[in-house]
């Protein structure tokens, strides 16, 4: 049996470390002392800047693995892109969904079109969850890899944008939380700030540990087609 | 040939095969007439209301439009392979893109040349004075809608079930442009409405600047 993936001891250690790290930025969140102005809704911030976090990373690295399938054409390349893909989807609505939770409160409204970060980011879902779509429309492994390639590299043009988004409309979304560039930070206490970064930090390897597991299971999916095809082929080549 | 000859030449091909058939410009230009004129009826006749929804319903009408276009821009070349015989011609595929992104960039003009004046005539807009601007503002808009589309189309050609996802792949990415068209058109047609009508000139400007760059190095392994 072909191994699928390389030290396979690594997918399970980057899942557990990430949930440890993530509960443990749960603990300092929780337990920090309120923020002056927002009171308790501060708590949600570790998660949504997280998850916000993540899906940039997924849509940039689909990208990046998009353009690695291109130049290689290995399709490995092309089921990580379909893995980081898939993750910035659902991370990407994780982000939106606790967004409109804090937003209800702050802003008095789930949702607005008025705001150029919330416009962009809904745009972003629909334009990956469209690239999701096309890749189940494709029969053809090659060109289905391909087509996906092209679609994942336009489509990221749309994360710098949303980042951006805050500084260059100004609308009601804040502009980030930390910055290293600006040297700033608007958390008002160590306890949160370390909460905070300790998410970002177990986000990351939470996405190290899916992007794993769903290629792996992308592989084994590929082995079955393969499999099948060539039962297929033998039950032909057997009848003749 | 140096690269403005292939690129025009390209376009030619598809002007002259548009110049015989009028397909693309019967099916879009009916089309945009018929979404203005329902939506008059729809938002009723008080002149008021009309005006201030008339920049909207002008840009739903013309990107509706592009869509109805794009699918249309390669579905000729599907047939009978011509797209394998277009692919073959010894000249870089990037400009192959531009070729056939300025052939339908001249169809929509064209169409935009019709909507917009009849879209200001039949909803009492006036822009007397702000004709410069614009103008600008709908080259631009139209320029965006045939820079994604043109190429989204390329990239979905001979798929099934590719009018429906044509849309799907189009619209996430060109609402930057409806928004900035509509908002500078708010700006130009109420002027005051308080729109940054130059700041949203140069977001079309800088949208057109970045896809054309992306969506032309992209293109040679959209279609090969």
């Amino acid at each position: 049996m072909k191994k699928l993936a390389l030290a396979p001891w690594l997918t399970p250690t980057l899942g557990y470390s990430s949930v440890g790290i993530i509960l443990i930025a749960l603990f300092f969140t929780f337990t920090a002392p309120p923020d002056v102005l927002q009171g308790y809704l501060t708590r949600i911030l570790p998660i949504h800047v997280g998850s916000s976090w993540l899906a940039y990373l997924s849509f940039g690295l689909a990208a990046a693995f998009g353009l690695a399938y291109l130049i290689t054409r290995n399709h490995h390349w092309d089921r990580l892109s379909l893995a980081s893909t898939e993750i910035g989807v659902v991370f990407i609505i994780l982000s939106l969904f606790t967004g409109a939770l804090w937003g209800r409160p702050t802003w008095g409204a789930y949702w607005t079109w008025g705001d150029a970060r919330l416009t962009t980011t809904a745009l972003m879902l629909m334009v990956y969850i469209g690239m999701l779509m096309v890749r189940g429309m494709i029969e053809d492994s090659g060109r289905r890899a391909r087509v996906s390639a092209v679609i994942g590299i336009v489509a990221s043009v749309g994360v710098p944008i949303n980042y951006m988004s805050v500084y260059w409309w100004s609308t009601l979304h804040q502009t980030p939380t930390v910055s290293i560039a600006e040297r700033r930070s608007a958390l008002q206490n160590d306890g949160i700030l370390i909460g905070f970064l300790l998410a970002l930090l177990g986000f990351t390897i939470l996405y190290a540990y899916l992007l794993r597991l769903r290629g792996q299971l992308a592989a084994q999916q590929a082995r079955l087609e393969e499999h099948e095809l060539n039962l297929e082929l033998k039950g032909v080549l057997a009848h003749d | 040939m140096n690269s403005w000859q292939i690129i025009l030449t390209i376009a030619l091909k598809d002007w002259r095969v548009e110049g015989r058939a009028r397909d693309v410009l019967a099916a879009t230009l009916f089309f945009a007439v018929l979404v203005i004129t329902i939506l008059a009826f729809a938002f009723g006749p008080e002149t008021r209301k009309l005006r201030e929804a008339a920049p909207g319903i002008l840009w739903v009408a013309i990107a509706f439009a592009s869509i109805l276009a794009a699918s249309r821009a390669f579905a000729s070349e599907s047939e009978d392979g011509a797209l394998e015989t277009l692919l073959l011609y010894p000249v870089p595929h990037e400009l192959i893109y531009l070729g056939k992104l300025l052939g339908n960039l001249g169809l929509m003009l064209i169409l935009a040349l019709v909507t917009a004046p009849f879209t200001l005539l039949l909803y009492g807009v006036s822009i007397s004075g702000r004709e410069l601007p614009f103008a600008l503002t709908v080259f631009l808009g139209v320029m965006g809608f045939s820079i994604i589309s043109s190429f989204q189309s390329a990239l979905t050609i001979n798929l099934r079930s590719r009018e429906s996802l044509l849309p799907v792949l189009i619209f996430p990415i060109v609402v930057p442009v409806v928004i900035a068209c509509v908002k500078a058109t708010v700006g130009l047609t109420l002027p005051d409405s308080g729109e940054d009508v130059w700041g949203w000139i140069r977001l079309l400007a800088g949208f057109n600047a970045v896809y054309l760059v992306v969506c032309t190095l992209a293109f040679p392994y959209a279609v090969e």
